[in-house]
């Protein structure tokens, strides 16, 4: 399975959830791994002993990727620690739900900035790299939320929507460099996020869902796992929907 | 499609669509008031074009301002004590290849297309609660939806336009309130004067109408969402793209 051995990916947000979830498959695809967290040191120490456990190579880098300096700092760990850098996945992501009347402007922004412009700040500055090596993945993890919106959630939906279409955007602009540029959107994951949600809507949402269930984090990971793979140089500016059925958009 | 005796806001009148939209309401029956940025003249000019009895207003107001989009509504309130229906046409660009857009350009397009959008939709959610009644349709475009180059911001600003109005769809459907975005394609307008000569043939080349659209062929989508009648749509985008995508 270390089919993608020599390769070096960064995962933000990877310290607990799906994108923990996501570091380790990559791990156990041969990838080295940046674990990137925010707050818990802890968690991404722990998911960093994991992937070293199983032969994988896993560094843990704080960052706070909402802001520019933090993700240049990021980058540039990176690539002086491996030199080389083939895979970003956009993976940090909040949740500050509200009914949009109620919602306060600074948790609109805090989600639109967590969650959206991130990914515009990392997929920045990891091109320069990736344009230069001809070869490039980056992988961002949308939401159905975004594809079919949510009660309570504007500001995410609107933030996933968004960064739906800065996929499609940049993959435009760096097909022609080698570099593809795709997104998953999963439904409800049984994950700390999730947790918050309130009962009824859980109740709604596992009738609603075909499969009658959540999907586990470690059914998220392979598909971006794919998606950061050679094996996707042909799927550009794709949405790959994994919700139990739920949307089928 | 009548629109006789309805209240209709609209921001970004003086644009190229803003100006089509408005008219198609008048022409139709609706009092409308729209604001604009800055172009006092072109919005004058559009009230005087239409001439139409009081039923036309323009006010310069800022969508990056709350404080304005809530003087906004309530100015329609206090001369027409209703308002039936928002339809947000405003638009700024500031295009640049992701590897040198500056983050300043990514925060001032999201900040006036994605949170213009909501400032406006929380002015006039209020009053359309109350009425248990509203219809709201956003104009967004192609480019979330099919990407569009050196648009990295507009593509995710109007993307997060969409992904909004599912979300508040299904929070205010319960009060008789639908919300709807129209995407226009690839359509014809002053400023592709200053764009590299070659767009236009390689865009009239891909659409299967073999020509752009016209800023009046987006009109008749915005205003059937825009009908009372079409109270059982909600939360979708409708392209007007001459063929292009068929997606």
């Amino acid at each position: 399975m270390r089919r993608l051995a020599g390769q070096v990916a960064i995962v933000t947000g990877a310290s607990r959830g799906i994108g923990r979830a996501i570091a380790l498959e990559l791990a156990s695809w041969g990838v080295k791994v940046v674990v990137n967290y925010q707050s818990s040191a802890a968690k991404a120490a722990e998911v960093v002993a994991a992937i070293n456990a199983s032969q994988g190579q896993g560094l843990a880098i704080q960052a706070d990727v909402t802001k520019p300096d933090d993700v240049k700092r990021l980058v540039q760990t990176t690539l002086d620690t491996w030199g080389q850098l083939h895979i970003l996945v956009n993976n940090a992501g909040i949740t500050r739900d509200n009914l949009f009347q109620r919602m306060k402007d600074a948790d609109w922004d805090a989600v639109i900035e967590a969650d959206l412009t991130s990914a515009f700040l990392c997929s920045q500055a990891v091109l320069p790299h990736m344009q230069s090596m001809r070869y490039g993945r980056i992988v961002n993890v949308a939401s159905l939320a975004g594809l079919a919106g949510n009660v309570g959630q504007t500001n995410y939906a609107a933030a996933k929507m968004g960064l739906i279409g800065l996929t499609k955007a940049l993959a435009r602009e760096v097909t022609a460099a080698g570099i593809v540029v795709n997104a998953v959107a999963p439904g409800y994951v049984e994950t700390e996020m999730i947790e918050a949600i309130p009962h009824w809507l859980r109740t709604w949402a596992l009738d609603v869902i075909p499969l009658k269930r959540f999907g586990t984090a470690e059914e998220i990971a392979p598909a971006v796992a794919f998606l950061a793979s050679p094996a996707a140089s042909y799927i550009i500016g794709h949405v790959l929907t994994i919700d139990g059925g739920w949307v089928m958009p | 499609m009548d629109f006789s005796d309805q209240v209709t806001i609209v921001t970004g009148g003086t644009g190229s669509l803003g100006r089509e939209i408005v008219t198609g309401l008048i022409e139709r029956g609706s009092r409308v008031l729209f604001c604009y940025r800055q172009r006092e003249e072109a919005a004058q000019e559009l009230v005087d074009l239409l001439g139409s009895d009081d039923r036309l207003v323009a006010v310069k107001a800022d969508v990056r301002d709350q404080e304005a989009m809530n003087k906004l509504v309530e100015e329609a309130l206090r001369r027409w004590e209703r308002l039936d229906t928002l339809i947000t046409a405003h638009s700024a660009v500031s295009n640049a290849p992701v590897v040198n857009m500056t983050l300043e350009q990514w925060n001032e397009v999201l900040d006036v297309m994605l949170r213009g959008v909501t400032r406006v939709c929380r002015a006039a959610l209020r009053p359309m609660q109350k009425a248990r009644y509203g219809r709201i349709v956003n104009v967004v475009g192609y480019q979330p939806l099919a990407g569009a180059l050196m648009q990295a911001n507009y593509a995710a600003a109007l993307g997060g336009v969409i992904g909004f109005s599912k979300a508040l769809a299904r929070e205010v459907a319960a009060w008789g309130i639908t919300i709807n975005c129209v995407a226009p394609g690839l359509i014809s307008r002053p400023q592709m004067a200053a764009f590299d000569p070659s767009y236009i043939p390689w865009a009239t080349n891909i659409v299967p109408l073999k020509r752009l659209g016209t800023p009046a062929e987006i009109v008749p989508a915005v205003l059937m969402l825009a009908e009372r009648e079409s109270g059982y749509m909600s939360g979708q985008t409708i392209t007007v793209d001459g063929g292009w995508r068929m997606v």
